[in-house]
């Protein structure tokens, strides 16, 4: 098959011009934290939604809002709480006495992009409310069936501390997540400039410099960069390896893997390299783009065993063995 | 054995003494009351363990006897069902027979003898286990059954001829030491005789050899473009992982060049290897027509930066 790679590069140019925008945008409030951000767009270019998880005040809500911020689209925060109800997100029917009828009233979640900050201090009646959304795209209230709006992206996130009162949200349900990002602490220099923005007395505004239609087309191109045959079964092989250790050679992880990733880690993992392609503006997608996002598609998608939790082996350390020692083509 | 007298032919050659020698076996069978009665026959059973106790490392014997007054032929026995055991287990059987008066009367006595190996400490079992025989006279079939027999097996008894712990241990301490010795010595002179092979024999430069490699595998003149690119990353890829032992297999690009940067003090080396493996990559991985020239240059480059490690060594 041919490709004319140069007339595809130039259009990914054109149509990631935003993306600059965007980040300086969005810089003008966050500091560093540059490794989120890159995976937020990825989120929004590669149509998977994130989970992003890490200790409190490192600025995860704040990065959504002025992400949200920076696009020119419908925002909704949720915080999620022990009380919230299912209805308090999709919404509800409310009889209206003037015509004796029932009418739809709409939650937060008809929206473009929602923050569901601390996703795990919700029920898990509320939570799966959510991610059926997420899944679907689409929300039933009663008897009628709405659609959710383009682009929807769902940005939850949870806190790996202070776990008592909380509902972790289930296997089967943090595999809709594309991306689980684990959010690090900023370096010096990064946590020096924090402090000397938040001490000013105010904060940047941000303006909004990108349409939802700039998203929408940008997607459309995410979807036109090409992968070969060779990215392809390389990203089988990643997947495979985290289900069939023994026959890639990582007999040492056979005992540390309970379930490997489900063929939506193959999905999402091709999805979000090319999603990382068009962020380095290329047309095509190499293995770098495959392993520098694969941590974050695979880590959640691992389930370890218990003699894996004993030897203190997280799913990041199978995945980190299994993206270094998978041939890359 | 069966012996048969020729009556006729007594009587003409010894007359009369010849007849009462020939009337007596008649006469005396004659005499014999079972026979004559022919009736049942009674065989007594007993069935015992020669010790109540025996130790974990000697067997135990269990013997069944059955005993009558009359021929050993008179009673016929069916084979005898083995024994149902609890901790022992069968090592051998045998049988015997034994005919003899007793209080003037013919008596037989068979004997069932069986080994039993203990299996553990503790109590072992014998259980009850029937013996059928045939009464030849009556042509009645009998069973006995035999009681459960109780042995308690014991801690094993010291061999007489077993050799004590420490003197076994020293001997084997001794042999494992001699053993060590002599492969250590044969290890050291299999090295020694490598090291004199390898020094024999002119050592191929590293970049000779891939220079070799280079020309045999990659043509620039192919069609095959494509392949042609995928076969210098390879062969580019294996170099730096065995001469600057850059971990290639599970890296990309970018962490290749990182890891070669990291390595050498040139940044002309550096530049160029990013440039051939970029190109590679380019043509390996976008579904574009590779190009003859891009082919040819990445060629010579990757030709140039063995060439100049070749040189570099040389000095």
């Amino acid at each position: 098959m041919h490709v004319d790679i140069q007339a595809l590069n130039e259009k990914i140019r054109r149509e990631s011009a935003f993306v600059e925008k965007l980040n300086r945008e969005v810089a003008k409030v966050i500091v560093g934290q540059k490794y989120m951000i890159e995976r937020l767009m990825i989120g929004l270019l590669g149509n998977g939604h994130v989970l992003l998880e890490g200790v409190p005040g490192l600025a995860k809500t704040l990065a959504v809002k002025t992400l949200s911020a920076a696009i020119q689209t419908k925002f909704q925060r949720i915080q999620f709480t022990p009380d919230l109800l299912p209805a308090d997100l999709i919404g509800t029917l409310i009889y209206d006495q003037r015509n004796g009828q029932f009418t739809t009233k709409k939650g937060p979640i008809f929206s473009n992009l929602i923050l569901a900050d601390e996703i795990n201090r919700s029920p898990a009646k509320v939570q799966s409310a959510l991610l059926e959304a997420m899944m679907e795209r689409q929300v039933t209230i009663g008897e009628n069936t709405f659609k959710l709006d383009d682009p929807f992206l769902v940005l939850a996130t949870q806190n790996p501390i202070e776990q008592e009162g909380t509902y972790p949200l289930p296997e089967a349900q943090v595999d809709r997540f594309m991306l689980k990002l684990s959010v690090g602490y900023p370096n010096k220099d990064e946590e020096l400039e924090i402090m000397r923005r938040m001490t000013r007395g105010h904060l940047e505004t941000v303006r909004p410099v990108v349409t939802p239609a700039d998203i929408v087309n940008a997607r459309n191109v995410v979807a036109e960069v090409y992968m070969d045959e060779k990215i392809e079964r390389y990203i089988v092989d990643i997947v495979f390896a985290t289900r069939e250790p023994k026959k890639y050679r990582l007999e040492e992880l056979e005992d540390l893997i309970s379930y490997g990733a489900s063929p939506r880690a193959s999905i999402f993992l091709a999805q979000a390299a090319k999603a990382h392609a068009f962020l380095r503006g290329r047309g095509y997608v190499t293995p770098e783009d495959v392993r520098a996002i694969g941590l974050d598609v695979l880590r959640h998608r691992i389930i370890i065993t218990y003699e894996a939790e004993a030897e203190e082996k997280t799913s990041e350390y199978v995945v980190g063995q299994v993206l270094s020692r998978i041939e890359v083509p | 054995m069966l012996i048969q007298f020729n009556h006729s032919h007594i009587f003409k050659n010894y007359g009369l003494i010849g007849f009462l020698f020939a009337a007596i076996p008649i006469l005396l069978r004659a005499q014999t009351p079972t026979d004559s009665l022919h009736a049942a026959v009674q065989v007594s059973m007993s069935a015992t363990a020669a010790l109540e106790e025996v130790p974990l490392n000697r067997f135990a014997a269990y013997t069944i006897k059955l005993k009558w007054q009359g021929r050993l032929s008179a009673i016929e026995f069916n084979p005898p069902e083995l024994p149902q055991l609890s901790n022992f287990k069968i090592a051998g059987s045998a049988s015997s027979n034994w005919v003899g008066v007793e209080n003037g009367q013919p008596t037989s006595i068979k004997t069932f003898e069986y080994s039993l190996r203990p299996e553990g400490l503790g109590m072992g079992y014998v259980d009850g286990m029937r013996v059928s025989y045939l009464d030849k006279l009556t042509g009645e079939q009998h069973s006995l059954y035999t009681s459960r027999v109780g042995i308690k097996v014991v801690d094993p008894v010291a061999e007489p001829d077993e050799a004590p712990l420490g003197l076994a241990l020293t001997v084997g301490l001794l042999l494992c030491a001699g053993l060590a010795i002599l492969v250590f010595q044969m290890e050291a002179r299999a090295k020694k005789k490598a090291a004199a092979q390898l020094a024999a024999t002119a050592v191929k430069p590293l970049e000779e050899e891939f220079l070799e490699e280079l020309k045999n595998t990659v043509n620039i003149n192919t069609t095959e473009l494509k392949e042609a690119f995928a076969l210098l990353s390879k062969l580019l890829r294996r170099y730096l992982n065995r001469r600057y032992e850059i971990p290639v297999q599970g890296i990309s690009t970018q962490e290749v060049v990182a890891a070669f940067r990291n390595l050498t003090s040139s940044d002309e080396q550096t530049t160029h290897i990013e440039e051939i493996l970029q190109t590679c990559d380019l043509f390996k991985f976008s579904g574009e027509a590779g190009e003859p020239a891009r082919l040819a240059r990445v060629y010579a480059l990757t030709e140039n930066f063995l060439q100049m490690n070749r040189r570099n060594d040389a000095r």
